[in-house]
């Protein structure tokens, strides 16, 4: 029986019998709220908030000014590599581009009549950089993610490999397969204009879940004599959507260079078929809204900036009395948003989850039939339940770190969460180099398992993009 | 409806423990220790993931003392009441010296204290003068816990550190200290209730079988690989420290705990297997110096130590290589102590000679194991300046 543990790269691994790929540590309990529900239209919003924070960069190049009346597909605001294009047309209302007041941010009141945008157009055999300037300004370059970085690449930069990521094992994001079995054939198709905008013939990889069903077969059939896109079989496990786990998993090599690969979505491969052929602007994304204070879970096609608290409104549940916890992204890596927030890059999901009140009787004797836990001290454990609903509690007073090892348990990456908190809360950042600080695959899944409440990833992230920051700048 | 009336009494307490002006803010440790007990405090999470895992600390400390009942229990019943008297002592001044340190260093009193003054009493003889238990547990928390700082920063496991304490200053008292099972109703017979809090007769006490084996075999008795005496072994029915006896109890239970994945599977079943391997190797070859290790394992602390001392998550690595070294050392170090010393049982020794080498072990485990880092550009010497 083939038995292969492999401890290079980011996730120790292992091939099992059947040939699929497992993941060692991570974590796999499910929330309730999955969205299954049929896509709907988002509700109108009196505003679009686009933040001047996209792609964990900061967008200091402003194009537009209050009162200027814009289009979509307008470029309003450029960073170093992201660029942020209106989603609609209608008036600049308030800049608030300071980032120290937060959120810094672009207000748009989008207008009633959609004002003419100008046509850009695309010449059949247009050069390569052409394309990709057009793929740009239709809004979908940016979704684009460079494997290592996390932010989309430059225009002239050369993929070894690119992965579309079809399998999302965290809780609240939409399947992957939903997005595709809505837009088959404009997804096939995109994987085509995915290859020729990659350039230099690098190879399409598509991992689809291990029980894949009809639309697995399907893709399959449609893909035959494809020669460019390969199908990659990986465990619903979560966070096996992390780019850099992901291009371990795939055993890829993965670095800095030029010898990277770069991370797609099904939805951005569907929005470049619509920017190529219907020269169609990307305004509108799937979201899917769920948690336990939504009635019951729902996609929407929301513009980019539309304020989280609006978006959920009409679907909050009617005992829900105070301010939910919004949370932008799934239920382990997602941010606490305040209800202004508006969407950004990369935002799939939102959760509202009712705020924790009041102190809870001898809580740490509750049998725990309804609540989860990576150990088996809780009932839920016993019954074999795989569902919970979510709280915003921390469940259970701060300790000092009693060495237990679970975070070690529980992370994909295989490092030592424990030792790299101790190390970056004492600055020892060299020797938390060494011990692997930047192979952290950000999944937050040590925070989670944490007995004593510690804040394990948002300290060693933290430390970790400072170093990665310095890094680049070359000091 | 009670329990929100208890809440707000806690409320309204609130002024006179927090703040700088409080009147009492220096018993500020205590004040949180009992809300804490009471109430899990409403903290909302900020940073991800919002959601976390229902398992707290008390919750995992009070995991191992449900581990320890069913033993606690049979040591109950085999060596008597007194058990009880012991452990409230041990818990009163452990819990005193714990709590003075917390208000002296102005810290949160830690929960890992619940297992610490359930293990001590248990690990010692059942007649045991109670001033002997008093004093143990003071020095097992004072020198094995907060003078390094306090649970976390433990290099010793501070229930052991106390044992061997009170074994090393006290030794004949301890020796008289065993009795046999159900000695305790002979005891309670002739003195009444005064049995519950007096120091040991005579008349009672027996030898361990640790004891009884060493004697055995410095006689030149080689003791065959399974002898008559081990069924009582294996059911408990020995003399020996109060709770370690009943193998058949601490085996289940220290499973269980395993399950839960509150202790590290890897760790007994290390202590276990290289006690086996190592002590079946030197017992076939020397009959007459090592215990064969179908008895070694259930005579004495063994079991006891493999599921609940050597799994203690400060003192032990946190690597899983580690783990299995640290276990094998243990287990090893008892089989050595057991034939060669001076002493017919070592387990204590073992794991507290272990515990000193657990950081060192994670060191290098941890360092070997993870992966290369990220390859980066090398960046030239002169671009930093």
């Amino acid at each position: 029986m083939p038995f292969v543990q492999k401890s290079q790269g980011i996730a120790a691994y292992r091939h099992s019998a059947a040939g699929q790929l497992d993941i060692a540590g991570g974590l796999d309990v499910c929330y309730t709220a999955t969205p299954s529900a049929p896509v709907e239209p988002a509700p109108e919003t009196p505003c679009l908030n686009l933040s001047l924070r996209q792609n964990r960069q900061q967008l200091s190049r402003l194009h537009v000014s209050e009162q200027q009346e814009v289009y979509p597909g307008m470029l309003l605001a450029e960073g170093e590599q992201t660029h942020l294009y209106c989603p609609c047309s209608g008036v600049v209302q308030v800049m608030n581009p300071d980032k120290r007041k937060r959120p810094g941010n672009i207000e748009i009141i989008p207008a009633e009549e959609p004002s003419d945008a100008p046509i850009i157009s695309l010449e059949e055999n247009a050069p390569l950089a052409a394309k990709r300037q057009f793929v740009r300004q239709m809004g979908v370059w940016d979704s684009i993610r460079q494997g290592m970085l996390m932010a989309p690449p430059a225009l002239d930069d050369q993929p070894n490999e690119i992965i579309v990521r079809c399998v999302f094992a965290e809780p609240g994001q939409i399947p992957g397969s939903m997005v595709i079995r809505r837009h088959l054939q404009e997804f096939i198709r995109g994987l085509k204009y995915l290859y020729e905008i990659g350039g230099s013939y690098a190879p399409i990889v598509m991992t689809v879940p291990v029980q894949s069903g009809s639309l697995g077969r399907q893709i399959r059939e449609q893909l035959r004599g494809q020669a460019f896109v390969h199908i990659s079989v990986v465990p619903i496990r979560y966070p096996v959507e992390n780019p850099l786990l992901l291009a371990t998993l795939l055993g890829r090599e993965r670095g800095l260079g030029p010898d990277h690969f770069w991370v797609v979505d099904p939805q951005t491969v569907i929005a470049m078929t619509c920017a190529m052929e219907k020269k169609q602007f990307w305004s509108h994304r799937y979201v899917a809204i769920a948690g336990p204070a939504v009635r019951q879970p729902v996609i929407l096609s929301a513009r980019l900036g539309a304020p989280v608290g609006e978006l959920t409104k009409p679907y909050l549940r009617d005992d829900v009395a105070e301010t939910p916890a919004f949370i932008r992204g799934g239920l382990y890596s997602g941010k606490r948003a305040v209800p202004e927030e508006g969407l950004r890059y990369g935002d799939y999901a939102v959760w509202v989850i009712p705020e924790t009140e009041g102190p809870e009787l001898l809580g740490w004797m509750h049998p725990g039939h309804e609540r989860p836990s990576w150990t088996r001290t809780v009932l839920s454990g016993l019954l074999g339940k795989r569902t919970f609903q979510a709280r915003t509690l921390l469940r259970g007073a701060k300790r000092p770190c009693i060495g237990c090892g679970f975070c070690r348990q529980v992370c994909p990456a295989g490092l030592y969460p424990h030792q790299l908190h101790r190390l970056v809360t004492h600055d020892c950042m060299e020797e938390a180099e060494q011990l692997g600080l930047l192979n952290c695959v950000e999944c937050y899944c040590c925070s989670y398992g944490c007995v004593s409440k510690l804040e394990l990833a948002q300290d060693i992230i933290h430390a970790r993009r400072a170093l990665l920051h310095q890094e680049a700048k070359g000091l | 409806m009670r329990a929100m009336k208890l809440h707000e009494w806690f409320e309204r307490a609130d002024k006179w423990f927090e703040g700088e002006q409080a009147p009492l803010r220096s018993l500020y440790p205590v004040y949180e220790a009992v809300g804490a007990f009471f109430f899990v405090p409403p903290v909302r999470t900020l940073h991800g993931p919002l959601i976390r895992d229902a398992v707290d600390i008390k919750r995992y400390m009070i995991a191992v003392v449900l581990a320890l009942l069913p033993a606690y229990l049979f040591g109950l019943a085999a060596f008597g009441p007194r058990l009880i008297v012991m452990t409230i002592v041990s818990y009163a001044v452990g819990g005193l010296v714990e709590a003075l340190f917390a208000i002296f260093r102005k810290e949160e009193i830690n929960e890992g204290f619940l297992v610490t003054g359930l293990l001590f009493p248990m690990i010692l003889p059942p007649q045991t003068p109670l001033w002997i238990v008093a004093v143990g547990i003071a020095f097992g928390v004072f020198f094995g816990k907060e003078v390094f700082g306090g649970t976390g920063h433990n290099i010793f496991n501070p229930a052991l550190v106390g044992r061997c304490f009170v074994a090393l200053s006290w030794p004949a008292h301890l020796a008289r200290s065993y009795i046999k099972p159900l000695g305790w109703i002979d005891a309670f017979t002739s003195r009444g209730l005064t049995a519950l809090v007096d120091s040991p007769i005579q008349a009672v006490t027996a030898a361990t079988p640790l004891n009884d084996l060493n004697t055995a075999m410095r006689q030149g008795q080689a003791l065959s690989f399974f002898s008559p005496q081990t069924d009582q072994l294996y059911l408990g029915w020995t003399a020996g420290s109060v709770c370690e006896t009943a193998a058949w109890l601490i085996l289940p239970a220290g499973l269980w705990l395993c399950w839960t994945r509150v202790s590290n599977w890897r760790t007994p079943a290390a202590v276990i297997g290289s006690y086996i391997a190592l002590g079946a190797v030197l017992s076939f070859f020397r009959p007459v110096q090592f215990v064969s290790p179908a008895l070694g394992l259930a005579a004495g602390g063994l079991l006891f130590a493999a599921f609940y001392m050597a799994t203690d998550p400060v003192t032990s690595p946190v690597s899983n290589r580690g783990k299995l070294i640290y276990g094998c050392g243990i287990g090893a170090l008892v089989v050595v102590f057991r034939g060669l010393g001076a002493i017919p049982e070592g387990v204590t020794y073992a794991v507290l000679l272990m515990n000193m080498a657990a950081p060192l072990l994670d060191r290098y485990m941890i360092l070997s194991s993870v992966p290369a880092t990220l390859p980066r550009k090398e960046i030239p010497r002169e671009a930093n300046a």
